[in-house]
């Protein structure tokens, strides 16, 4: 307990608080990662793909529904002939 | 042509930002404000402190705004679709947040009493459970900021707690103009219940978006 208020006093005394309220408010949500790829094949462009990752703290971003533990339906069985 | 989309609006918006004219995107009551990039923003200080200085341009121009993912890149006909897709859900965020600012209480929770640790473990009942579990992700889980929020309950319209690393973040959506009187209440408010915490803000919603 003495280590967690040591480090929270860190982050409630820093001396660049303006810069912990921008990075808690800009990323609050997440940040996307975006990435574009081309494949192709002698010099001729072929495929084009954007990837987006969204990183963020799974708590910020899956509602309550998410969450919960869905059971599949059960199989049924055929019958054999 | 890629653009960056920096928030949602209710109407057009499109302010001059560091010398370079937003462009705002969508129809009806859904807007997207944007700007074409060339590539992604680097995840730097300088970039987000850019990012938030454009964040606050919009929001000084438009009375409802969210604030959308740093780093949302998207073309023009990804940003319509995502707007129509999302048109019902958007509108009613806008609304919720009109008129409305966002103030921080970060505050340093005081560890609990032994015996009120050892309650806080063991469930005295199913209902007793679910409480518990729901009062953690509001202030009423909060040691000793039950006072503090009852006092403050004339001024906040929505709240979301974050608690990480022995430091709680508690966020208020206020009224715009009443965020002088809240700030003096709280921290009045926050002296008399002994709690050591800061409080800052007004800043655009952040934390009521989910884009």
């Amino acid at each position: 307990m003495a280590r967690t208020h040591a480090e929270a006093d860190l982050v409630l005394g820093s001396e660049d608080a303006s810069l912990l309220d921008i990075v808690d408010n800009v990323l609050n949500k997440g940040v996307v990662l975006t990435g574009d790829i081309t494949i192709g094949l002698a010099n001729v462009d072929l495929i084009y793909a954007r990837l987006s990752l969204l990183l963020c703290a799974a708590d910020r971003v899956l509602s309550e529904e998410a969450e919960t533990d869905v059971r599949p339906p059960a199989r049924s069985r055929r019958g054999k002939t | 042509m890629t653009l960056c989309v920096y928030a949602i609006t209710a109407a057009p918006c499109a302010p001059v930002v560091s010398g370079v004219r937003l462009h705002s995107v969508g129809s009806g009551r859904v807007w997207a404000t944007t700007a074409p990039v060339r590539r992604p923003p680097a995840l730097t200080s300088a970039s987000l402190r850019r990012y938030e200085r454009t964040i606050t341009a919009i929001a000084d121009t438009s009375p409802a705004v969210l604030p959308v993912r740093f780093g949302t890149l998207m073309d023009e006909t990804e940003v319509l679709a995502v707007l129509r897709s999302r048109r019902t859900a958007l509108t009613a965020a806008l609304r919720q947040v009109r008129g409305h600012v966002q103030m921080t209480v970060r505050l340093i929770e005081p560890p609990l009493p032994p015996d009120e640790t050892a309650r806080a473990v063991v469930a005295r009942s199913g209902r007793a459970y679910l409480t518990a579990r729901a009062d953690a992700v509001t202030s009423r889980g909060i040691p000793g900021f039950a006072s503090v929020r009852e006092l403050l309950g004339p001024w906040v319209r929505d709240e979301r707690v974050e608690r990480a690393g022995g430091v709680t973040s508690i966020y208020h959506l206020v009224h715009r103009r009443a965020a002088g009187r809240y700030r003096r209440a709280v921290v009045d408010a926050l002296d008399a219940a002994g709690l050591r915490a800061v409080v800052t803000g007004p800043f655009p919603p952040y934390a009521f978006t989910s884009w």
